[in-house]
């Protein structure tokens, strides 16, 4: 299976037996390959924004979304801004009160309670650099400049329970452990977008975005396989193997300096990393109060050709034993020499080989499916199931969201969600409105402002926008629909 | 309405953003004290086979193999006893002031006469009754300083000196030098000879033993200076830095005294207890070596055994039984065998070497006097050359044959430790695989600065390893391992105290079963396996 993924996905370079797979098996297993293969990018905005078609922004979730206005702009580097943050587990998931005292204490069998077999931290930002759009009667265009930068450090629940029990432990002497999906993925990009929607017959809406991508640096660890026994003979020998793939990739230098990657890095500096995507949305009316939507977006993926480092393991799955010091080789008459030479042999062992090889990376596609109710003049209720696509799982998320319209000055929403196994995320909205001046601040886990201890998720999502003219009423607007 | 939806609009934001200040406050990462469990972990620390080598300090060069396999332990003297030519270096720096007188007759201007002046003197030696034939010189200076009073405008002193010979021809040493002297003050002429290349020739047919003859011969032509004879001709012979290249003679009855010492670390850090050899397993070895051309007798005037521990211990080794002095002559190469050595072994079956052995000597002092040409007949030929020289090595060769009772060694090694605040807990597994005949009990001590036990590890007297079963004599082999598992718990507390500490005194006791007889062989081996369970509070 894993070879077949990687023929298919072509995301690495390597020698595979090939196989004669069927057009449409083979286009339904790259379908499927290419949502579930390991990715490196999760640039998102908040879920918020969903529900605010009035945002220009949220046609970043659903490229059929027609911003409620002729043509809008927004200020270069002083638009749309996304920061967030998400763990697998809360603060006072983490901690736990002493019995006497006001210190804490790591609660592991809390900690280990609530992890998944696989778990993730991640921090993301999505920033617009410049954004712009209008309208030709009832098809709306848009484009976009935006920075994408996003982290994630995915590990097994097997592994933080080594790490709080120690391999002297009865779940792990004698037995043996395995990890296979712990890594980190980093990615910082440039995305330049062309949008086009158009409305058909003044009830649905389709669109479409198409996006360049323009990768600044990259560190995907496309497989980590690691396996430890330990005996439970008399010494305690210690069986490992590994197998390793990660590769790197930054405009500046070799990826050898993560510091220096940060601090070296220009705000804008494109490179030769290209990449290519797409989203498609639909949004539908079913009558005035009622509509319904779905939309995918981040399909898309970029080919890393700039200081490239691919780090394979120069034995893969080779085991090797370590059964302690042989003391013989560094005492000679009773006295320790300096060298020892086994230590050489376990990093020759588990060493790394460097190669400068191209690959290709791809981003965490979401799917988004939704419905509005206008069910009072200025009250809306939403629904939204969004799905993300990640190398570890598929992950769905649920947000129900409440908005308020005051007038046409101010919005407010309030939304719940279920997002990460965790159900403690209450969500808050503004929008302002002053002539073109829009601006808004939203936010999907206001709990966690509140009592960050107990969210796992944080996320901020502002900007500023300058909205021109107003689109024209329904039974106004000319319409098309594919008989005509 | 319009005003609160500014004001709404404006605070909102502000107010979320400002309280994301909170977060510092509630997230208190620094409040994260202690754990309330420790993370164990296991790790193999040692899996080695550990021969007599790997166990004993200071034991390079020392352990062999004997042709049975059983282990030959050699103790040598460290710079081998050894006199070279250095020792004899026959000619020291000395300087001969000779002067002669003679009569210039008296010629017509223009008429030439030549008058021979012969000086006679002795070549020092560095020792009486040496007696030199020839050298072969390959370094010094021989400086000749002439000075006259005689008047002539035109004169000349041709010089040859017959026991000078130029190595390569053989041709006397030759030279003039010019002496024309019209004013008549007294002149000097230098005259510089590297020796390097010349051979000195003590001849009866030139001179007496030892003596150099130099022959002058005055050239001087008639002029109109009057003839003021006799005149003198004063030589001042200077002999610096004369080293030889091949010396032949005799040469005297020197005695040059010689001392080493015999390093038995193995046994130097036994303090109580005692072992008893089987017969035939220590032998005192002595070989001498000898380049140079001159019978030589040695006299081992002190050969000295000592232990120091709690109290000191000495024996006296006599090589051929107490009462027999221990001097023997050693053989020495003819002239035919020029350049080489020849070895004499000397027997010492009859020394008392194991009695110096059993109290666990750990250095032997040996002073040792060569006397040269010990019978004192002057006529045999000595000979010398410049890489001559009498090794005498001296060996103790203990073969491990024998028993042990409360064999006691002490050992102390430094430690120090770092920050171990967060180990509770320490599990020490010892699984060792004993292939020696030997049990061994161990304890270790940490102690502080001063010496003030801290921890101690191993109780006394906690045998790590059982002795293994032996076969019949005369082999005496090991049938079987034996095998020992042992743990060393140490809690949190006691880890604690190991920060103090700064020496470990080991101290290990080595018995055989019942006293009996054994033998070590080479093959013989402990498989020692050590694993480690650590508790860790991160």
């Amino acid at each position: 299976m894993l070879k077949s993924e990687l023929i298919i996905s072509g995301m690495a370079y390597r020698i595979v037996e090939k196989k004669t797979v069927p057009f449409i098996s083979g286009f339904v297993i790259s379908f499927c390959i290419f949502f579930f293969s390991v990715s490196t990018s999760n640039s998102q905005v908040s879920r918020s924004v969903y529900f605010l078609e009035q945002v220009p922004s949220s046609a970043i979730l659903n490229p059929a979304f027609h911003p409620t206005c002729n043509f809008f702009i927004d200020m270069p580097f002083l638009s749309s801004f996304y920061l967030g943050f998400e763990s697998p587990f809360t603060f006072d998931e983490l901690t736990k009160k002493w019995d006497t005292g006001d210190s804490l204490n790591i609660d592991r069998e809390a900690v280990l309670g609530v992890l998944d077999p696989k778990n993730y931290f991640s921090f993301e930002f999505y920033s617009t650099l410049f954004r712009g759009g209008f309208r030709i009667k009832n098809h709306f265009i848009q484009f976009n400049i935006s920075k994408a930068f996003s982290t994630k450090f995915s590990f097994e629940k097997d592994l933080a329970s080594l790490f709080l029990y120690g391999n002297a432990d009865e779940q792990f002497l004698g037995k043996q452990f395995l990890l296979s999906n712990t890594g980190l993925n980093m990615t910082l990009y440039h995305e330049f977008s062309l949008g086009y929607s158009i409305k058909l017959a003044n009830k649905i809406s389709i669109g479409t975005r198409l996006k360049y991508l323009n990768g600044s640096f990259n560190v995907w660890t496309e497989k980590m396989d690691f396996m430890l026994y330990t005996s439970e003979d008399s010494n305690f020998p210690l069986t490992a193997s590994s197998d390793m793939l990660i590769h790197t990739s930054s405009t500046i230098s070799s990826f050898n300096n993560m510091i220096r990657q940060i601090t070296g890095y220009k705000w804008f500096d494109l490179s030769q990393n290209h990449g290519y995507g797409f989203d498609l949305g639909l949004d539908y009316e079913i009558n005035d109060k009622v509509s319904v939507m779905a939309s995918i977006v981040d399909f898309g993926w970029i080919t890393w050709k700039e200081n490239v480092k691919n780090f394979t393991s120069v034995n893969p799955d080779a085991e090797y034993t370590f059964e302690g010091f042989d003391v013989s080789s560094f005492i000679s008459g009773g006295s320790f020499t300096d060298t020892v030479d086994i230590l050489d042999t376990i990093t020759d062992h588990f060493g790394l080989e460097t190669t400068h090889e191209a690959y290709t990376s791809h981003l965490n596609p979401k799917l988004y499916f939704g419905g509005m109710w206008h069910f009072m003049r200025n009250n809306e209720l939403g629904l939204m199931i969004r799905t993300d696509f990640t190398e570890e799982k598929i992950k769905p998320s649920l947000t129900l969201n409440y908005t308020h319209n005051f007038g046409k000055v101010l919005s407010i929403n309030t939304n719940y969600s279920y997002i990460n196994k965790n159900y403690y995320n209450i969500g808050l909205g503004v929008v302002f409105r002053l002539g073109p001046v829009q601006l808004y601040a939203l936010n999907d886990m206001v709990v966690a402002i509140f009592e960050p201890q107990k969210a796992r998720n944080y996320n901020f999502h502002v900007g500023l926008s300058f909205l021109f003219g107003k689109p024209e009423k329904k039974a106004d607007m000319p319409t098309y629909s594919p008989s005509e | 309405m319009i005003k609160f939806k500014y004001t709404a609009g404006l605070l909102l934001p502000a107010v979320i953003f400002l309280l994301s200040g909170c977060i510092e406050k509630e997230l208190d990462f620094d409040s994260i004290k202690t754990q309330n469990w420790n993370a164990e972990w296991a790790i193999p620390l040692i899996n080695s086979q550990l021969n007599l080598d790997d166990l004993v300090r200071d034991s390079s060069g020392i352990i062999h193999e004997g042709d049975d396999g059983l282990i030959l332990l050699i103790f040598e003297n460290q710079d081998m006893i050894t006199f070279d030519a250095s020792d004899l270096g026959f000619i020291p720096d000395h300087q001969k002031i000779l002067t002669e007188n003679f009569i210039i007759p008296d010629i017509m201007p223009g008429e030439s006469v030549e008058v021979p002046v012969v000086f006679l003197t002795t070549i020092e030696t560095d020792e009486p009754g040496v007696r030199l034939d020839s050298c072969i010189m390959k370094a010094g200076s021989y400086e000749i300083i002439l000075r006259t009073d005689l008047n002539r405008d035109d004169a000349f002193v041709d010089i040859t000196i017959p026991n000078l010979l130029s190595t390569s021809t053989l041709i006397p040493l030759h030279f003039v030098s010019d002496i024309s002297n019209p004013g008549g003050e007294e002149i000097t002429r230098d005259t510089l000879i590297d020796m390097n290349g010349y051979t000195l020739v003590f001849d009866e047919a030139i001179g007496p033993t030892n003596h150099l003859v130099i022959n002058a011969v005055v050239h001087a032509t008639g002029d109109s200076n009057s003839n003021n004879s006799p005149y003198f001709l004063k030589l001042e012979n200077y002999f610096t830095d004369m080293d030889y290249d091949k010396c032949f003679g005799y040469f005297g009855q020197q005695v040059i005294t010689m001392k080493d010492t015999i390093m038995l670390n193995m046994f130097s850090i036994n303090e109580q207890g005692n072992f008893t050899f089987g017969p035939g397993s220590i032998n005192l070895r002595i070989n001498v070596s000898n380049s140079f051309g001159i019978p030589v007798m040695l006299d081992v005037v002190d050969f000295t055994a000592y232990h120091y521990g709690p109290t000191t211990d000495s024996v006296d080794v006599y090589l051929f039984g107490e009462g027999f002095p221990s001097t023997f002559d050693i053989d020495y190469p003819s002239l035919n065998e020029l350049g080489q050595s020849v070895m004499t072994e000397i027997n010492t079956e009859n020394s008392n070497i194991n009695e110096a052995v059993e109290i666990s000597a750990g250095e032997m002092n040996i002073t040792v006097d060569g006397h040269l040409n010990p019978s004192g007949d002057s006529t045999i030929n000595n000979f010398a050359i410049d890489t001559s020289n009498v090794k005498a090595e001296f060996a103790v060769e203990v073969g491990l044959f024998g028993s042990v009772s409360g064999f006691k060694v002490v050992d102390t090694v430094d430690f120090s430790i770092g920050s171990i605040d967060d180990i509770y807990s320490l599990l020490i597994v010892l699984d060792a695989q004993n292939w020696y005949p030997l049990t061994v009990a161990l304890q270790l001590d940490f102690v502080d600065s001063v010496y003030q036990i801290v921890h101690t590890l191993l109780p006394p007297g906690e045998i790590i390893l059982e002795a293994a079963p032996v076969g019949d004599p005369p082999e005496y082999r090991v049938t079987e391992p034996t095998s020992k598992l042992t743990d060393i718990v140490m809690v949190h507390d006691e880890i604690l105290k190991l920060k103090e500490v700064r020496k470990i005194l080991i101290t290990g006791l080595l018995s055989t079963t019942d006293n009996d007889l054994v033998k070590i062989y080479m093959d013989y081996f402990i498989h020692m396996k050590i694993g480690v369970k650590v508790g860790i509070n991160y």
